[in-house]
């Protein structure tokens, strides 16, 4: 693409701020919406944070969503309607078996799984074995692995370098493939803590160390997770890669 | 003890076997025990015979131990043998009479010459000079005489019937040896065979003769047999000289513009110095050569063209090695095969309005699929979001709208409008562009949601006048969508069609559809077109002319098509089906056939036409059918149809050449059919083209192609390797041997035993004898123990 190019299509997205529309699902199916999963356990920790995170994903993307949180369980018919959950906790927890099968199913048909350590001080050591023994047993060849920094996950939508959260942690997350995509993607940074607002709106917490700079790269991350969700690898597509290594300079190893 | 005696009735014997009586004696044993009861006997027979020179240490002298053991161990061993109750078996067996066919080939390659004769005399001569063969075979045995060649015929006693065999002949025009014996198995399935003998140049014309091995149904037709198959075949001819191209080794597809490569069996008899050269040609215009360097023993060779096919489509590859002046057959120097090519991969363009799940399920979906190489576009921001976004800190890039619709359009197969409208990306200068590919063969899907159709400003737009359905104005923020769920609604149209047939079976296919996972949503569409196909409509939603509103509908545009989806829960029937546990692989299949019919699948033509065959030979009849169907995919019943048979000339391509044959007023009978016979004059590539009206507007076309060829399929090879007979021998025991042999060597199984005429036991054990031997024993033992101090 030449600089004119460049400019014309520069001009092309920059009438989106005219276009006329705002954009609604045909059906309230269709917008995302952060579903909570209701576990024998500590399971709401944060509460109310992921409408947070939908509001962010709405007010920073195109994508249409449903600004309140879900709380579902996993044999809840309306877990089956919802791609996309989260799974918050600071202790031990076991899964029925009836939960593990449909948590199974569920992952295999494409849902997304976002577990998120919420423990306060540290990572919660309970919550952490709980979350592997569970997955351990749904997967068993099926090991967690940290998400490489090349990952389109730190690409899907902001360009990140690390996973921030309330607190950094550990300066990666992990996953667990299933086929070619993450379908878990475990954080022990607290990343809900960071989204989470009192009554009245405020935050509740300050992220530390990096204050709200820091809480800025968790709401980055945290749409970033929406958007690998919604797109997979769309942003590893021949046509992305070559605009960002050669347009923008960008060091990214191409996939394999 | 039972001694069976059976003597069955003299006319319990089948009157035509004729059998041989036998009388047959053999020793049995009658004490049918349990292995546990034999172990338990033994052991306590050994252990009476332990004590026993246990007992008798002591005895002096030694003759005196040895005779109390001896009597002993005799008494034991009686003992024994009464309880294994030895008896003679004597049997009156009768004995059929087994048969065995004697084969003689009467093929075409059988007139071929041999020395001063022909083979045909060959066999003759072996018929005549092998009176001790026959003879040999007629004791025990019934002599039958077939021809074979394409199939089995009859024939009269050739050994006595010394007219007929002179008046054999020839003439049949393939050799299958394999489906002669399958018929020699049908024609005698009562009957027992002792041997199955061949009279044969041994070469056989089917794909039997090129297998390095037999097939499972080959072997369970020797296995049937159950007979040697003797095979008396050509002998040795060195001063023959032939070459042939056997065989074509090549995939029935390949992909435009990609190296492919194309193996040619190639036979050379009777020249074993210098080189051959092989051509390699493209509907008869040459794309490839290869030399053959000959060397001496070697008669087979593979010879493999490395090319690039340049033409979509079926294409004709031809083999062809020059003729030499003293070949005994010239016109097996060439050999043809029918190439289909095809795209390497379908090019889609996928341009969505905003990621949501119905965008993601199905990008998914054609990501997976190997065939299919996706281009997306996904609108990730829009004038909604509050907080502006830099360039540099997100990866998102520009809209290449220019480059897309005005340079690369042309290069897609597909283009996909999901959820998108135009308006923000200064695209409308570009829609024209859009409809005109439709319209020169390319396909355009529509797929709903709040920023498509009407939502997404198409109405007026020359995109409106390629979709399947006429949409509505909308002024300001009028909403045209309905979001209510519902079940989409199978129509008649859908019921057949390829699109909607997520299961084979049309019962089964509906019953899925009235059970499919509940969609969300639709956009509201004025009317479906009048030359277009609604596949499935909504349940309550009515259309302006109170007609259910279209959901799926399909439109053929010129030379194009399109299809709209008006939803965009599509997706339901993915993921949330899967997890109702339901079939999610709906979601897939729906998605696969829209593909396939979008962009023209050639198995999804309205027109499809069917060589019977693809090669036939000059002079005989060249079948094809031709099938049309209804846009809704309905067989087209009493459908006029046009058909144009050319013979291309050498070099030309699709809709070039001599029409050979033109039928202006077919006609298709009530299940859409139409069936055609050419008689072939000359050989060359033969294209067969149909057309029907099938579609408002336009002709749609099938064609097919076939090859007409002067090879005789019986001549293509003359010299035989005789692979298929040593195979047919290894596995039934028989042999191949010489049709010059001067003794000649067959070994029929023996006829079986057909009935027991009587049977009689006569059991050793139990009599009078046996007892007073045992009493004397007894007796003697007593004595002898008493005498010597043991009582």
């Amino acid at each position: 693409m030449n600089r004119r190019r460049f400019l014309q299509a520069s001009l092309a997205m920059g009438a989106l701020a005219a276009a006329p529309s705002r954009a609604l699902a045909l059906g309230a199916a269709q917008d995302l919406r952060v579903a909570r999963i209701r576990y024998d356990g500590n399971w709401n920790v944060h509460s109310g944070a992921g409408s947070t995170w939908a509001d962010e994903v709405r007010m920073r993307t195109s994508v249409s969503t449903n600004p309140q949180e879900e709380t579902v369980g996993l044999e809840d018919k309306r877990f089956g309607q919802r791609p996309f959950a989260i799974l918050t906790g600071d202790r031990d927890f076991a899964l029925r078996e009836g939960e593990q099968t449909a948590l199974r199913r569920w992952l295999e048909l494409g849902g997304l799984l976002f577990i998120d350590n919420s423990g306060q001080s540290e990572p919660s050591e309970s919550f952490d074995r709980a979350v592997r023994r569970e997955l351990a047993r749904l997967f068993p060849k099926e090991p967690l692995s940290r998400i490489s920094p090349e990952h389109v996950l730190y690409r899907s939508f902001y360009r990140l370098d690390y996973p921030a959260g309330r607190a950094i942690r550990k300066p990666w997350v992990e996953g667990l493939a299933i086929g070619r995509r993450y379908g878990v993607i475990l954080s022990h940074n607290d990343v809900l803590g960071a989204l989470a607002r009192d009554p009245s709106g405020r935050f509740v917490s300050t992220p530390t160390p990096g204050g709200e700079s820091q809480r800025e790269m968790a709401i980055r991350f945290a749409v970033n997770v929406v958007m690998y969700g919604l797109c997979l690898h769309y942003k590893d597509d021949q046509v992305h890669l070559d605009y960002l290594l050669h347009n923008r300079k960008w060091k990214i190893r191409r996939p394999e | 003890m039972l001694a069976i005696a059976d003597t069955p009735a003299p006319d319990a014997v089948l009157p035509a076997i004729q059998p041989a009586m036998q009388t047959v004696r053999e020793l049995v044993l009658l004490g049918a025990w349990s292995p546990w009861v034999q172990v338990l006997v033994g052991a306590l027979a050994l252990g009476i015979l332990g004590l026993t020179v246990y007992n008798y240490r002591g005895l002096l002298p030694r003759w005196r131990r040895v005779l109390l053991v001896a009597l002993r161990a005799a008494i034991v061993v009686m003992l024994l043998a009464m309880f294994y109750q030895p008896a003679i078996l004597e049997e009156n067996t009768a004995r059929g009479r087994n048969l065995v066919p004697v084969l003689v080939d009467l093929s075409e390659s059988m007139g071929l010459p041999h020395g001063e004769s022909t083979r045909l005399e060959l066999a003759r001569e072996f018929v005549r000079d092998h009176d001790a063969l026959w003879d040999e075979l007629r004791e025990g045995n019934d002599l039958v005489f077939h021809g074979f060649g394409q199939e089995l015929s009859e024939l009269p006693n050739l050994v006595s019937d010394g007219d007929a065999l002179a008046g054999l002949n020839s003439d049949a025009r393939q050799t299958r040896v394999m489906e002669a014996l399958a018929q020699l198995r049908a024609r005698y399935r009562n009957q027992d065979l002792g041997a199955v003998v061949l009279l044969t140049d041994a070469i056989d014309t089917t794909a039997a003769s090129r297998r390095a091995r037999l097939d499972p149904a080959g072997e369970g037709l020797i296995r049937e047999l159950d007979a040697p198959i003797v095979t008396f075949a050509l002998p040795d001819d060195g001063h023959l000289k032939d070459i042939s191209v056997a065989e074509i080794v090549a995939n029935g597809f390949a992909f435009v513009m990609n190296a492919t490569t194309l193996d040619a069996i190639v036979r050379v008899h009777g020249y074993s110095e210098g080189e051959l050269v092989a051509r390699l040609l493209e509907n008869g215009r040459e794309v490839s050569r290869q030399a053959i360097p000959l060397v001496t023993g070697q008669t087979e060779y593979t010879v493999t063209f490395d090319f690039v096919p340049r033409k979509l489509g079926k294409q004709v590859y031809g083999v062809s090695v020059e003729h030499m002046p003293d070949e005994i057959y010239g016109q097996n120097n060439s050999r043809q095969a029918i190439v289909k090519v095809i795209r390497d991969k379908v090019r889609i363009l996928q341009i969505v309005g905003q990621p949501s799940w119905d965008e993601r399920f199905l990008r998914n979906h054609l990501k997976e699929d190997p065939n299919i190489d996706l281009i997306s576009f996904f609108i990730m921001v829009s004038q909604d979001n509050y907080r502006p976004v830099s360039s540099g800190e997100t990866s998102l890039i520009p809209f290449p709208a220019q480059e897309l619709f005005e340079e690369e359009l042309g290069g897609f197969d597909l283009a996909i409008f999901q959820n998108f409208n135009y308006g923000p990306f200064k695209t409308r200068e570009y829609l024209p562009a859009i409809a005109q590919f439709v319209r020169d063969g390319g396909a355009f899907l529509m797929i709903g949601g709040p920023k498509s159709f009407s939502a997404g400003g198409y109405y007026g737009t020359p995109i409106t006048d390629v979709l399947p359905v006429e949409i509505p104005p909308r002024f300001g923020d009028e909403r045209r969508e309905d979001e209510a769920s519902f079940r989409a609604r199978l129509t008649d149209a859908g019921t057949h069609h390829p699109i909607t047939r997520l299961m084979l079976d049309p019962a089964t296919n509906q019953n899925v559809w009235e059970n499919l996972e509940e969609l969300q949503g639709v956009n509201l569409v004025t009317r479906a077109r009048a030359d277009a196909v609604v596949l499935a409509e909504h349940p309550t939603l009515k259309d302006d002319q109170g007609r259910a509103m279209p959901v799926i509908s399909v439109r053929e545009v010129d030379k194009g098509r399109s299809m709209a989806v008006t939803t965009d829960s599509i997706w339901a029937w993915s993921f949330p089906a899967g997890n109702e546990g339901q079939d999610s692989r709906h979601f897939d299949t729906f998605w696969s056939n829209s593909i396939r019919w979008l962009i023209k699948d050639p198995e999804m033509d309205l027109v499809r036409v069917r060589a019977v065959r693809e090669r036939v030979s000059v002079g005989d009849e060249a079948r094809a059918t031709v099938e049309v169907f209804r846009p809704d995919y309905q067989p087209a019943a009493d459908q006029a149809v046009e058909v144009t048979v050319r013979r291309r000339d050498e070099g030309s391509g699709a809709g070039e050449g001599e029409i050979v044959l033109r039928v202006d007023d077919g006609k298709t009978d009530a299940d859409g059919s139409l069936d055609l016979a050419i008689r072939l004059e000359k050989p060359g590539i033969y294209e067969v083209e149909a057309s029907a009206a099938v579609v408002a507007g336009r002709r749609a076309v099938g064609t097919d192609l076939f090859v007409g060829t002067e090879v005789d399929p019986e001549l293509e090879t003359v010299i035989g390797d005789g692979r298929l007979v040593k195979l047919l021998a290894q596995a039934s025991g028989g042999s191949v041997q010489s049709l010059d042999t001067a003794e000649p060597k067959v070994e029929p199984h023996p006829p079986r035993v057909t009935r027991v005429m009587s049977r009689r036991h006569d059991e050793l054990w139990n009599a009078p004898w046996v007892l007073a031997a045992l009493a004397l024993l007894f007796g003697a033992e007593w004595w002898l123990r008493r005498r010597y101090g043991f009582l």
